[in-house]
């Protein structure tokens, strides 16, 4: 009997998802023939909800890719593989204080703020390094002018603001 | 006067990193990734850096905190991707709203228009019986062609402080043009008409469609739509060059409407062409239509413009408009028009067709006496006499349409994804064509691609179509500040097109993407706000329709 109930819990979700799903793809299907440009597939993902790292999208890409890859994703492939990631909660996003901690541990003086030339550094140097453009992006939003810094408390607070 | 601007190079390149393993608890702590070697992943530069921060002394002690650091990189790269998606997905929903509202609007007065064509077909006893009440329907007397060049006589006082041409024109006129408009000065009646006149005596030698060939020294520029954005003009000259025998231009139509400097963009591009008439060409859009132009805002500019002599302009630009050529093919392979194709196409026909004949997209021709006209030229209507009544006259004096409708298609189609040709009806005119109907036309001709523009893409240009139909739009931030960039296209036979792309914004470009984005999110749902509420009895009525159980 629970198990009925699951699986009735899990069909609801299913269709749930499957519309989602639908819907973000449609936004980036141009030409309106159930296919998007592979390089807006990170996109649509996060876009679910989801935060992959770069290593793990490029998995995913080669999962809903077709064997000669053509540039395109076509969604009678995307469609599955993204409802099992949905389904099973992969790749969650970052909470808001692990995000700061993370910070604070680029910043072990607890100034409060990384400088730009250190975040440019981190950003570019390590871990899945940033293009030009996201580091530009990024800046332009953190960046405070006047101390040429980035006071990571209130720019984890501003965005989060934004997103909801 | 510079203007602050972004100039990117096109495509930006994704970094994809390895694969990093992951472990499987739900929650993503930074504690919790596990590192590749860090030789991959961590620059020596890094390395020494966090040496100098004071890593501590032992080398496990270093080896931790570098490990640490990579890791807190890792999540903040992450957040920032994950939360930079969700504001381009907001952005391209605000575009589609803003396209939806626009298309609709279109859609809307061609409608309208086809309706009344439908009317004065299927009763054209009463186009017999008052040929006035079809004069007040359907547009404006035609003037006297005597007085024509009554302009001469208008006086240019000395207290005019704008710029003054010198005909014949030079090079140099289109700098004092340039310099002029950039400090908001206006260009007087006198040598608008001038030019405009000029213009449309050059203008008529041109074939329909002008033959270019380009050579690797010569390459060609291609821009899209600028709608009376005129920075966006200013950026494409000073970045691009100004047209010269050695740096040509294609302008594929759509100069005026919705921007507020379509006057200063005509001036330019027409004393451009007067310069260099080999070398700078221009297509014909579906907004350079003299009924476009009261709906969507240049009638409204030039009569603001040009209080006393405005009526005038607009109509010599009524004209000008059917001059315009239909569109350039250039190498004998790459097709340029402004709107798209139809299944139908044919480019010889159009070739040959009168194309000063078709007025706007809002005069289709009018069979007289309850027949159609099939053959052009071989009746005459006999009931109306021409004076005055622009929609008839002779048979002769209209397409037939067919002819007409292939222009049509030329001006308004949209290419989409789909196989086939439909009626596009977002638009009202024209036709989706699919990408089937793309190789067919492109085959039968012997042609490689199709340019066109008529669409406003987010990135300024797209390519779709396996690669075969490319567009290019050029009024950056059409929709609002910060919607969209613009772009034109460098190329030269043998060798790919190059893209450039750009976006002009008063405001410091560097706008954080957030601001930018909810900028037009909130502008779009504004729009889509008070679309609902006007349309809210017709809204509610078909909910009603479609709720059976009244909830």
């Amino acid at each position: 009997m629970a198990d009925d109930r699951d699986r009735e819990g899990t069909e609801i979700a299913v269709a749930e998802f499957h519309k989602k799903i639908k819907e973000a793809f449609e936004v980036f299907d141009h030409e309106s023939n159930n296919t998007v440009d592979v390089r807006e597939i990170g996109t649509i993902i996060r876009s679910l909800g989801c935060c992959p790292s770069e290593g793990e999208l490029h998995d995913l890409i080669a999962e809903v890719e077709e064997e000669e890859p053509t540039g395109y994703i076509r969604f009678e492939k995307f469609l599955p593989v993204m409802t099992e990631v949905l389904l099973e909660r992969r790749y969650r996003p970052i909470p808001e204080d692990i995000l700061h901690r993370a910070f604070e541990v680029l910043d072990p003086a607890k100034r409060g703020f990384l400088s730009k030339e250190e975040l440019i550094k981190y950003m570019t140097e390590a871990g899945e390094p940033f293009s030009r453009e996201e580091m530009e992006e990024m800046l332009s939003a953190a960046i405070d002018p006047e101390s040429n810094s980035v006071h990571y408390k209130d720019y984890i607070t501003m965005m989060v603001i934004d997103e909801n | 006067m510079s203007l602050p601007l972004c100039f990117l190079d096109c495509g930006p390149d994704k970094v994809l990193g390895p694969s990093i393993t992951k472990a499987a608890s739900e929650e993503v702590e930074a504690e919790e990734f596990e590192c590749l070697a860090e030789t991959i992943l961590l620059s020596e530069k890094l390395i020494h850096d966090l040496q100098d921060m004071g890593c501590g002394t032992s080398s496990s002690m270093k080896d931790k905190k570098c490990e640490k650091a990579l890791k807190a990189a890792l999540v903040i790269q992450n957040w920032y991707r994950g939360h930079s998606a969700q504001l381009k997905t907001r952005q391209r929903y605000a575009l589609t709203i803003f396209q939806s509202i626009e298309y609709a609007d279109e859609q809307g007065q061609l409608e309208l228009s086809n309706f009344f064509s439908f009317m004065l077909e299927n009763y054209t006893r009463v186009f017999e019986e008052d040929p006035e009440l079809v004069t007040h329907l359907f547009g404006s007397n035609i003037q006297d062609k005597d007085r024509q060049n009554y302009w001469v006589l208008i006086d240019v006082p000395d207290s005019y402080c704008g710029p003054r041409l010198q005909f014949p024109l030079t090079f140099t006129d289109i700098d004092l043009l340039i310099e002029a408009f950039k400090q908001q000065q206006i260009l007087h009646a006198y040598y608008v008409l001038e030019v405009l006149f000029e213009t449309k005596k050059l203008l008529q030698q041109m074939p329909n469609f002008t033959h270019i060939k380009t050579s690797p020294s010569k390459e060609i520029t291609i821009c899209g739509d600028l709608h009376g954005k005129l920075d966006d003009l200013f950026l494409i000259y000073s970045k691009n060059g100004l047209p010269s025998v050695s740096n040509p231009y294609v302008f594929n139509g759509d100069f005026v409407d919705r921007g507020k400097n379509s006057m200063e963009i005509l001036m330019i591009l027409f004393v451009s062409f007067l310069v260099y008439p080999n070398d700078l060409h221009l297509n014909r859009g579906n907004h350079e239509d003299f009924m476009m132009n009261m709906r969507y805002g240049f009638t409204k500019e030039v009569l603001h413009k040009y209080k006393l002599h405005g009526k005038k302009i607009l109509q010599v630009l009524e004209d000008i408009y059917t001059w315009l050529p239909i569109g350039t093919i250039i190498d004998n392979e790459i097709l340029v028009i402004h709107g798209g194709i139809s299944e139908s196409t044919d480019l010889n026909l159009l070739h040959r067709i009168e194309r000063n004949k078709l007025k706007s997209v809002l005069m289709p021709p009018i069979p007289i006496d309850g027949d159609h006209a099939t053959e052009k030229g071989n009746k005459v209507g006999t009931t109306i006499t021409a004076r005055g009544i622009r929609t008839n006259g002779s048979l002769s004096e209209q397409l037939t349409k067919h002819e007409w409708e292939q222009v049509i298609d030329i001006l308004w189609s949209d290419p989409r994804g789909k196989r086939g040709c439909y009626p596009n009806t977002s638009r009202g005119g024209g036709c989706y064509f699919g990408p089937d109907i793309t190789s067919k036309i492109l085959n039968k001709y012997q042609l490689k691609m199709l340019i066109r523009s008529h669409e406003c893409k987010p990135e300024g240009y797209e390519i779709c179509h396996d690669g075969k139909v490319i567009t290019v739009f050029s009024a950056s931030n059409y929709y609002e500040e910060g919607s969209n960039r613009g772009a034109y296209i460098r190329l030269s036979s043998g060798t790919p097109p190059r893209f450039f792309q750009y976006q002009v914004t008063r405001a410091t470009c560097l706008r954080p993407l957030y601001q930018r984005v909810n900028a037009v999110e909130s502008r779009a749902i504004r729009m889509l706000k008070e679309r609902m509420i006007s349309q809210k009895t017709d809204l509610i009525r078909v909910f009603q329709l479609q709720d059976s159980s009244k909830s």
